[in-house]
């Protein structure tokens, strides 16, 4: 047990994804460029494309469908550059660290045109079973769910 | 600006602080039932433009002439979950002014403030940036007329 644990550890601290976002226009402001709320709807998505990418038979909205759900602890965001309409944003996913009841992922936002880096995310989750509010060790969460 | 004048302007920034209300939307919660973390952020820029109110500042105005608020930094600390019917009371105070951003503080409580209502803790660094010419405004020069 304790073996396939680390294997599995191993396999999510060294999977990346990334994904595409096409910038909606009410993704941006009267500035002229996306709002700096929505990037956290980005890394949403990155969170959740990233779930679906490591090598599991199950999906997160299965998950999240079965009543497990990944609040968000703490954010912190360092804004670099700003998007606007009809660029498309890379979200670069990795995770950073896990331990027994949080996990904290990395978020990379870059423009695609021009590869320029937007915003840096540091996100921490936890797992969470929705309808007692338990809040579930995350390694063993991972080794059901890998 | 003298440096004298600099300095009363930042210690009164320093000292004012605000509280805002806002009420909890239905959309502004997820299949959680409970306010997801995105939203917060609006919230933040409700407690900013209140407190820039309370200053006698018209941000539509400003923003008219090109003067606009971006954010380059948040830290953000979850520590309880707000739901559709609640209301948030956004407290912002400065907790330091840089030659050209300025750190505010912003603690969101639920319904009161008291130490088991706090919903959120963060700190939000915005810059002062003038669209016309693309150009960081000095925080102390902006807020030259506060005193």
């Amino acid at each position: 047990m304790m073996k396939m644990e680390e294997k599995i550890l191993k396999i999510l601290l060294n999977a990346e994804d990334s994904i595409k976002i096409k910038v909606r226009f009410n993704d941006t402001d009267a500035m002229g460029v996306v709002h700096f709320k929505n990037y956290l709807i980005y890394f949403d998505d990155g969170f959740i494309s990233f779930m679906n990418n490591i090598k599991n038979p199950d999906t997160i909205e299965n998950a999240v469908r079965s009543g497990i759900v990944f609040p968000v602890k703490k954010i912190e965001i360092v804004y670099e550059d700003s998007a606007q309409f009809g660029d498309y944003i890379l979200v670069k996913t990795r995770i950073k660290k896990i331990g027994d009841k949080s996990i904290t992922f990395l978020h990379d936002l870059y423009r695609e045109f021009d590869n320029v880096l937007l915003a840096k995310v540091e996100c921490v989750r936890l797992v969470m079973e929705l309808e007692s509010k338990e809040i579930i060790n995350v390694k063993k969460f991972f080794t059901e769910f890998v | 600006m003298s440096k004298e004048n600099e300095k009363k302007i930042i210690d009164t920034l320093l000292s004012i602080e605000d509280f805002k209300e806002i009420e909890v939307r239905v959309d502004d919660t997820d299949l959680m039932s409970v306010v997801h973390a995105n939203k917060y952020l609006n919230y933040f820029d409700d407690g900013f433009i209140s407190f820039l109110t309370k200053l006698n500042m018209d941000c539509g105005a400003l923003h008219r002439q090109g003067i606009v608020f971006p954010v380059r930094h948040v830290e953000v600390d979850f520590i309880n979950m707000a739901t559709f019917g609640d209301i948030i009371i956004i407290h912002t105070r400065v907790l330091k002014v840089g030659n050209t951003s300025i750190t505010l503080a912003m603690d969101l409580y639920k319904n009161r403030k008291s130490n088991d209502s706090l919903l959120v803790k963060a700190k939000v660094i915005r810059l002062i940036m003038d669209m016309n010419d693309n150009k960081l405004i000095k925080i102390a020069e902006f807020f030259n007329d506060i005193l």
